[in-house]
């Protein structure tokens, strides 16, 4: 019995060291390109290597929303402070059974229009279409039939006028210059069919005009940690990921893309939760096959700013719907894992999404059983095993912390004293406490996930200061 | 043994980054003071020469010499160029950027061989201040910057042509472009970088028609854009590629939305006849066509569109109906369509005219 558990543990070890070097290697490399890649960025715009200029590509600005009275009107506003001239704005009321549409209606003196409508991609019926032209860009807002986030998005391509359309969540802010930065990647490269811009916590922002005027780290701890979260996902990985054209996530919050590629591909899936994973690998997908050249893009100076949950509840259920959208994508495209045909996309990122993403919970669960099986059976060295984890909390506590730091090489951030004593203290708790806990709402998710797979998934929202 | 290798080996270099940010961070946070300290000392010695020339004397010898030295610089570049920004335009310091050609000749050579970074950035100098320090031996070097692979250096070079205004030195720098492999400009970009030419247009456009086939299609397309926001005196050529059932369909597209923005008698007889041949195949024909027909008056024009309303294409109702309400027909003079049985074509007109009344009670609530 002995022999097969030290048999057990001995292959549990190769596994680990396997992976952790893996994971090791992955963050190493995201960070440190991350790193000189801002750095790169910053000199480039120091030396006007930029397009300046007022260079318009139409876009069509679509904001899917289900029960959001509370922030929609200061989201609408926000992108009416826009600084860029071709755009218009389509609101999506996704059958809300709160006031969405009446706020609507009533701050942006919107009128019912007979308007028709050229569906390109399928979606639920259409209820009704006001427009207004008393502002700066025409509004549109769409009310149909409860559908899904997919479905709202869908209906707000058929609606949408301009080749290119950029969705955002009702519960964020776009900065001033955002969708300028946004576009230049499709003027850079006409191959460029989709870009994602760079989603920041807003919580412990002062935004006025789209600009912020103030930004610190918020005073909750569990914000504070999801800025260090943000910090690492998008001033790192996606950087790494863009090298090679190999990003498959644009967040659903703040996304760029090309119209008819996007029908032509089918447009949003409406039965799965991560429609904005799904999208893009799907758009991964439609072009290899179809050997469509192109790239997606990703840009860290373009900036949405988003509310992270502040309640731990509210957190779990996000990260939950995030998960299972994460599984069903993986599932629906599993034939792209190792096959050449997708080059870099199925060898390096849906491989890493894969192990990294969806089967980390379980890997780790698995880690913590073997620990308990190894201390049972008296086959563990305890001060071993406490360094261990403390050079781990202290490794990825360390990498944190350089992508933290790395804000100075973006154009906007500046590094204040408080906020850095804050990171320095909040990445370990983040590494060593909510890492976990994430990984158990994680490793949970997809327990009855069947019933609830098409829920918005309600979270808290607070209004957004927007002046 | 071989896992800690890698532990401490990256753990290492995530340290000496971290150390690096933070040294980086300080370093930046004294950037600004160092530019203006440059500029400063630059703005001493460059005023001490204005006086001279305001005084008619010469500069010192030793000045171009000095600002040729410290100019290969791209930091001192930098400060001079936020010094000339600040400064007002006068007559010294024309005449002092005057006197500078020689320098700019030869700072033209030394940034051929830097990173193509720096020199964008020498062209975007030169676009912001080069008129005075034109010549033609500058001219060629900067077209020569054309051949290097990099969008931002193309953008600028481009740009510090259209400054100096020489059209045949745009049209030559485009057709290098076209030869060398790399970064491509957006049609977009170049439309947008051509209307900043400083010089005579019809000359640019000139040099244009007569390079155009030399060009790639996509360069082309962008070419005809650029003329048709430019011009309306070309339509005799435009009119040529429209009908020429040889050439590229998107070309023809660019002389069809030429004559939508300039109205010519020749032009009406075909736009009437896109519109009117309902071949599914050719929807984009009559797409543009019918949104051309918006300028031209006369019964047969909204006939022609009246019966585009029922065409079974959403982008050709679309323009038709928009066409239509751009000649400001009533509710009345459009019965035909408001009464009749084609609901596609009903709801699309009656959109229209709900937009149009919308217009009209902003323009009145503003008045």
């Amino acid at each position: 019995m002995m022999d097969f558990i030290q048999l057990f543990l001995w292959a549990v070890e190769g596994l680990f060291v396997l992976y952790m070097i893996g994971y090791a290697s992955f963050l190493f490399l995201s960070v440190t390109v991350g790193s000189s890649d801002l750095y790169a960025a910053k000199r480039r715009n120091l030396l006007k290597n930029e397009l300046s200029d007022e260079y318009y590509v139409p876009v069509s600005i679509i904001v899917p929303a289900h029960n959001e009275a509370v922030t929609i009107e200061a989201t609408i506003r926000s992108l009416l402070a826009l600084e860029y001239k071709l755009y218009e704005i389509i609101v999506v009321d996704d059958g809300s059974t709160d006031e969405t549409v009446k706020v609507v209606q009533e701050a942006f003196h919107m009128r019912k229009i007979h308007r028709p409508v050229q569906r390109r991609i399928h979606c639920q019926p259409l209820l009704g279409v006001y427009e207004t032209r008393e502002w700066k860009v025409p509004i549109t807002l769409v009310q149909k039939k409860n559908g899904g986030k997919a479905d709202a998005l869908n209906m707000g391509i058929n609606v949408s006028n301009y080749p290119y359309f950029l969705c955002i969540d009702a519960d964020s802010v776009l900065q001033y210059d955002s969708l300028e930065k946004i576009v230049r990647p499709v003027l850079e490269d006409s191959r460029v069919v989709a870009v994602g811009g760079t989603v920041r916590p807003c919580n412990g922002a002062q935004i006025e005009n789209g600009r912020v005027i103030r930004y610190r780290m918020p005073s909750k701890l569990l914000p504070c940690m999801q800025v260090l979260e943000y910090d690492r996902s998008f001033l790192a990985s996606r950087i790494l990921f863009d090298k090679f054209n190999g990003n498959i996530i644009i967040s659903g919050a703040f996304g760029l893309f090309q119209k008819n590629t996007v029908i032509e591909a089918g447009g949003y899936d409406e039965t799965t939760m991560g429609e904005d994973m799904e999208l893009v690998v799907k758009l991964h997908v439609y072009c290899r096959e179809n050997q469509k050249p192109y790239r997606i893009r990703y840009v860290t100076d373009a900036i949405c700013w988003t509310q992270v949950p502040e309640k731990l509840k509210d957190l779990c259920k996000q990260r939950r719907r995030w998960h299972i959208g994460l599984f069903q994508c993986m599932m629906k495209y599993r034939r792209i894992l190792g096959n050449i045909k997708y080059g870099a996309v199925g060898f390096i990122s849906y491989l890493y999404f894969l192990i990294y993403e969806l089967f980390s919970p379980y890997i780790e669960l698995l880690g913590l059983f073997t620990t308990l099986l190894a201390f049972a059976v008296n086959l563990i060295n305890l001060p071993f095993m406490i360094l261990f984890f403390g050079i781990y909390v202290a490794y990825t506590a360390i990498l944190s912390l350089t992508a933290f730091f790395a804000r100075i090489h973006t154009i906007d951030l500046k590094l204040f004293f408080t906020d850095v004593l804050k990171a320095v203290g909040l990445c370990v708790i983040e590494v060593s406490c909510l890492r976990f806990v994430m990984a158990w709402v994680r490793m949970t998710a997809l327990l009855g996930y069947k019933k609830k797979k098409n829920q918005w998934g309600r979270i808290e929202r607070q209004k957004i200061e927007f002046k | 043994m071989g896992s800690e290798v890698f532990l401490y080996g990256y753990g290492l270099v995530c340290i000496s980054m971290l150390i690096y940010n933070m040294i980086y961070n300080l370093y930046s946070q004294g950037n600004n003071r160092r530019l203006e300290r440059h500029a400063a000392k630059l703005s001493r010695r460059v005023r001490r020469q204005f006086q001279y020339l305001m005084g008619n004397q010469e500069m010192e010898s030793s000045h171009l010499h000095f600002i040729k030295r410290k100019l290969s610089k791209i930091t001192y570049l930098l400060a001079f160029e936020h010094f000339l920004a600040e400064e007002e335009e006068r007559e010294e310091k024309k005449a002092y950027l005057q006197r500078l050609r020689p320098v700019f000749q030869q700072l033209a050579k030394v940034y051929s061989k830097r990173e193509n970074t720096q020199t964008a950035y020498f062209c975007y100098f030169l676009t912001c201040h080069g008129k005075e320090l034109d010549c033609e031996e500058l001219r060629r070097d900067i077209v020569s910057y054309m051949a290097r692979d990099s969008l931002y250096c193309r953008v600028h070079v481009l740009k510090a042509l259209c400054a100096f205004g020489d059209g045949k030195n745009v049209a030559e720098a485009l057709l290098l472009m076209e030869q060398k492999q790399g970064a491509e400009l957006h049609e977009k970009v170049i439309v947008e970088i051509l209307l900043l030419f400083s010089g005579d247009a019809s000359g640019l456009i000139e040099e244009l028609w007569q390079n155009l086939p030399r060009f790639s299609l996509r360069v082309q397309r962008a070419l005809l854009d650029y003329i048709r926001f430019k011009s309306g005196a070309y339509s005799e050529r435009m009119y040529a590629i429209m009908e020429d059932p040889q050439a590229d369909k998107e070309l023809r597209f660019a002389a069809i939305r030429y004559f939508g923005k300039y109205p010519d008698p020749r032009a009406r007889e075909a736009l009437l006849r896109f519109v009117g041949d309902l071949n599914s195949l050719k929807w984009e024909y009559t797409a543009i066509a019918a949104s051309s027909l918006a300028r031209y008056s006369g019964e047969d024009v909204i006939k022609v569109l009246i019966r585009a309303m029922h065409s079974a294409n959403w982008y050709v109702r679309y323009n038709a109906s928009a066409s239509l309400e751009a000649h400001g027909l009533s509710y009345e003079e459009l019965l035909d369509v408001m009464n009749g049985d084609d609901r596609y074509a009903r709801d699309m007109l009656a959109y229209r005219l709900e937009i149009r009344q919308m217009i009209e009670e902003r323009r009145l609530a503003r008045s």
